[in-house]
């Protein structure tokens, strides 16, 4: 999928237009929102899992390169090579390279974030590959050509006729609306490719350092056909995925399945150590582990930045979102939606060219209090936003003049002492007054962007100053006069 | 905290058992279990999970810890071919393992709260009979039954070495990929039984 965050404004306003997009988004997010707190209630205390697990991601992401070597270490002890890629052409090229040396000609994939974000398919098809995604959701938009919908649901936007027309084209089989039916049919269609792959590339959940595995995570039994049969088996991974042990790998995972699609853990649970050893009659020949860095050290440097890095992509921020129920997924221009890709996109896209997503939230912060990682969102926006305002070279943002900056400025600074406030309420409504039209402001001199899609009420007649004032001095009056005070509510 | 819970530094104990846990949490994801009394009721167990099902071939990861004899048998009830893993080169192995009705394995370790059924693949247990097969039967010994994904990461560290995959298993194989419409059976297997084996699989 090619980046583009930086239409974001102009896909926001397609995509509140697409009724059935907006009812489909709040829908799935909303089953999945459901799930998840359900979910939560098989913890004894679910509030300590979540801080236990923050804490795991926090240990994580301070530890990593330690992390990193251990598992390097460990991962290359069990058999398996292990490769570093800085970046996406370099990653894709390292998988490429493998695939096309043994003449492999058909690949079968598990679903996995870091290949999107790498194109890792369209690579390995420019290099004669062919490839299948063996997730259904995956397979079914792969097929039509179209970015994923949900990072859990990818084709979840789909009708069942759309599916019922690519399957009756691609497998010849009777139309169905039954989705049961369509899965069927997906399952013999790809049954031939996990038995004949040459390889099987898929992403990694969790790689731990203390015995060099490598965890995934699933439910459809496609990623263990793709770790079983093929001979050969190729895991991409981004450099945060490393934690310490087993324990925090369970725990974590634990978290990630009830998070994700509110189960208390998925059908499946891999854990992968090299590949297979004498005498085993299935399982990989060869196991290749390509970690990806593509941009994460730069942000890394800095101690506030890098609690990014703490995601484990559940999406449990996605159904929480006022945002994204609104506007979907697709909105957001790149393969990381909700606040997830609010956090995520700009530091791995460029924060300039992403500034939309993140100035878009409301700052209700309920994606922080879902958050497994333990990401402060809220607080990244707030970064990220400073760093347009002023520049941040270690990051290559370039300084940008926001329209409003210097009457933010002005308005700070009437703010800090009461007679500055004070003049200044008096002067702002006397100001607004001259433009109000009809018991409503449409347009100001200042501010044009914010009247671009909102009228602003007309000042009331008198500020809340002033009528405190003319109670005091009723209350004053009538005390003074003598007169019998009336009590209410006897 | 509850108090079996250790204090902090204290070593945890494995904590074994809750066979009802198990019962209710496999009904949730949708894993039918059968309990038997002993090694010998294992393949009676196996003919009550299949019930009437079509099964034409089985295929058998032998192991000291089930009766082959007496699965041969039902085999032969069931008009099904009776297939062990080890009787076949790799080959055939591969290709009857995405042939075959029913994959019938061991397991190494079940836990109660999720309803696992846990496998170490190692020369001794191959890792397609559980998954390629559109039936999968588990057999489990009450004796393996953890608590908690706790225990399991108990058991794991005790390993010297770590076995080249361990698969947690926890009912069927699912998507609700198309329209959010619980499905269950996907790449895996449609129907997941295990035999629950009251004793010790080293008695």
């Amino acid at each position: 999928m090619i980046p583009q965050t930086e239409r974001y404004r102009e896909m926001v306003l397609k995509s509140l237009n697409n009724e059935r997009q907006r009812q489909l988004a709040a829908r799935v997010a909303g089953v999945f929102k459901f799930l998840r707190s359900y979910a939560l209630q098989s913890y004894a205390d679910p509030a300590q899992v979540m801080r236990d697990v923050a804490d795991i991601r926090a240990r994580s992401v301070e530890n990593m390169s330690e992390l990193l070597e251990r598992f390097e270490e460990r991962a290359t002890a069990a058999g398996a090579k292990v490769y570093w890629a800085s970046n996406a052409q370099e990653a894709n090229q390292i998988i490429t390279d493998i695939v096309t040396a043994k003449g492999i000609k058909l690949a079968v994939k598990g679903k996995s974030m870091v290949s999107e974000e790498t194109e890792l398919n369209h690579f390995l098809e420019k290099a004669g590959v062919e490839v299948y995604e063996g997730d259904l959701g995956e397979f079914i938009v792969q097929q039509l050509h179209q970015p994923p919908f949900h990072i859990v649901g990818p084709a979840i936007h789909l009708s069942a006729e759309e599916i019922s027309d690519l399957f009756v084209n691609l497998m010849g089989i009777e139309p169905t609306l039954d989705p049961v039916a369509l899965g069927r049919a997906a399952r013999v269609y790809l049954r031939d490719k996990f038995a004949t792959a040459g390889v099987g590339i898929t992403g990694v959940n969790v790689a731990v350092a203390e015995t060099g595995s490598i965890c995934l995570v699933e439910n459809e039994g496609n990623i263990r056909l793709a770790t079983s049969k093929p001979p050969v088996h190729i895991a991409l991974m981004s450099i945060e995925k490393v934690v310490a042990d087993v324990g925090d790998a369970l725990e974590a995972i634990g978290l990630l399945t009830k998070s994700c699609t509110g189960q208390k853990i998925s059908s499946y649970v891999s854990m992968i150590t090299g590949p297979r050893k004498d005498g085993e009659s299935d399982g990989p020949d060869e196991l290749h582990i390509v970690i990806l860095d593509n941009g994460r050290t730069a942000f890394y440097q800095d101690p506030e930045l890098r609690q990014a890095l703490r995601c484990i992509r559940c999406g449990a921020c996605l159904g929480v979102c006022p945002i994204y129920t609104r506007i979907g997924g697709p909105t957001y221009g790149w393969i990381y939606s909700g606040p997830m890709g609010a956090v995520l996109n700009p530091l791995l896209l460029g924060i300039n060219r992403s500034q939309d997503l993140f100035e878009a939230c409301t700052q209700c912060g309920f994606c922080q209090e879902v958050c497994p990682g333990g990401i402060k969102h809220l607080d990244m926006f707030n970064r990220y936003r400073q760093m347009v305002i002023h520049g941040f070279p270690a990051l290559n943002v370039k300084k940008e003049p926001k329209e409003g900056t210097r009457f933010m400025k002005l308005f700070a600074w009437g703010m800090r002492s009461p007679w500055r406030y004070r003049v200044g309420a008096r002067l702002g409504r006397a100001f607004l007054k001259k433009y109000t039209q009809g018991g409503s402001i449409k347009a100001l001199p200042i501010l044009k962007g914010w009247f671009q899609y909102r009228d602003l009420p007309a000042p009331a007649p008198y500020t809340f100053r002033e009528w405190w004032a003319s109670q005091e001095s009723q209350k004053t009056r009538l005390n003074a006069g003598k007169e019998r005070s009336v009590t209410h509510g006897q | 905290m509850s108090p079996a819970e250790p204090a902090a530094g204290e070593p945890r104990q494995i904590a074994k058992g809750e066979v009802e846990v198990f019962l209710r949490e496999a009904q949730i994801v949708s894993a039918k279990v059968t309990v038997v009394p002993g090694k010998d009721a294992i393949a009676r167990g196996v003919a009550e999970l299949l019930g009437e099902k079509e099964v034409k071939s089985m295929l058998v990861v032998e192991d000291k810890r089930l009766d082959a004899t007496a699965l041969k048998k039902t085999a032969k009830e069931l008009n099904a071919e009776y297939i062990s893993t080890w009787e076949l080169s790799e080959k055939e192995y591969l290709d009857k393992a995405f042939a075959c009705d029913v994959g019938i394995t061991c397991c190494d370790w079940g836990v109660a709260e999720t309803a696992s059924v846990v496998i170490f693949h190692r020369a001794s247990a191959p890792r397609l009979p559980s998954v390629s097969p559109p039936i999968h039967i588990a057999i489990l010994y009450t004796s393996q039954l953890l608590k908690t994904m706790k225990d399991l990461d108990l058991v794991i560290k005790q390993q010297k070495h770590m076995p080249s995959a361990v698969t947690i298993i926890s009912g069927v194989s699912r998507t609700a990929d198309i329209l959010l419409t619980p499905t269950l059976g996907m790449h895996g297997p449609l129907e997941v039984g295990i035999v629950l084996v009251e004793g010790s699989e080293t008695a």
